[in-house]
């Protein structure tokens, strides 16, 4: 496949994946981390199609360390966790790592309750908590 | 105890419903001047009801879901949430966490805990070939 026919490739799969859903994610490279940054609401609908974008993001830049960004996520059910158990069993397969950055604290709550810590470094940020509490 | 007000609806069992049928018991909440916490916690367990009719009860067939939720005069919240998808064998098995018949579907088997550990009470009732029905109250604040 050319560079050009990739190109294409890749256009119509992310077309394809923001008309099927209402949330959106952003890739940004930044050192030896691959940050996807989620915003909307991730429950099972959408995590079907999230799914596919991260696996393709994750096989083009074959990077170590996947970092999920949760800043801009405003919901949560157990659908994310399956997401995440599944992002960390590939990158635990890669030998990589996965860390999870600024979740809100509605949505820290169910990482508790599912033991998330246990598979991923979850990072909070301070100021989002005292935001709403 | 007399409810003070109530809404009941049917959708059909597509996963483009679960994002509706939260904003629909959201909207029906507002009315009592819930918690952010509160109001959190109840969309999450009813996103996690509505999931499980759409990926367990309607995975070999369609259907509809059945909403209906109560509000009591002591701000207590009932809620209902029916399918009539193949029903559940074992509701104890089903019950505890991490098990799950999905596995390939990247299901955490973590829906009736989450469900569990954000209301109140929580009752499963459940016929194979049937269909099954959640029940959960919350007292709000």
């Amino acid at each position: 496949m050319t560079f050009f026919s990739l190109c294409i490739w890749y256009n119509t799969e992310k077309y394809d994946y923001e008309r099927k859903t209402d949330m959106n994610a952003e890739t940004i490279l930044k050192d030896d981390r691959l940050i996807i940054s989620l915003s909307g609401e991730l429950d099972h609908h959408n995590a079907l199609q999230l799914r596919k974008y991260t696996d393709s993001e994750i096989k083009k830049y074959f990077c170590d360390n996947l970092e999920l960004d949760f800043k801009n996520v405003t919901f949560m059910d157990s659908s994310g966790i399956g997401f995440i158990i599944g992002r960390y069993k590939i990158m635990k397969c890669l030998g990589g790592k996965l860390t999870i950055t600024n979740p809100k604290p509605h949505i820290k709550r169910i990482f508790d309750v599912a033991g998330a810590s246990a598979f991923a470094d979850i990072v909070y940020n301070e100021e989002n908590e005292r935001e709403l509490y | 105890m007399k409810a003070i007000n109530e809404i009941k609806c049917e959708l059909p069992g597509i996963s483009e419903n679960e994002g509706v049928i939260r904003g629909i018991i959201a909207s029906f909440l507002l009315q009592t001047d819930p918690l952010v916490s509160e109001l959190s916690d109840i969309r999450t367990a009813v996103s996690e009801a509505v999931t499980n009719c759409i990926v367990h009860g309607y995975r070999n067939k369609s259907g509809n879901i059945k909403i209906s939720a109560k509000l009591f005069e002591n701000r207590e919240i009932y809620i209902r949430i029916k399918d009539s998808g193949c029903g559940i064998e074992n509701i104890e098995q089903a019950m505890e966490p991490l098990f799950t018949t999905a596995p390939e579907e990247e299901r955490a088997g973590l829906g009736f805990a989450v469900m569990e550990s954000f209301t109140d009470t929580l009752t499963v009732k459940s016929e194979v070939g049937k269909g099954t029905t959640v029940i959960m109250k919350k007292r709000l604040s």
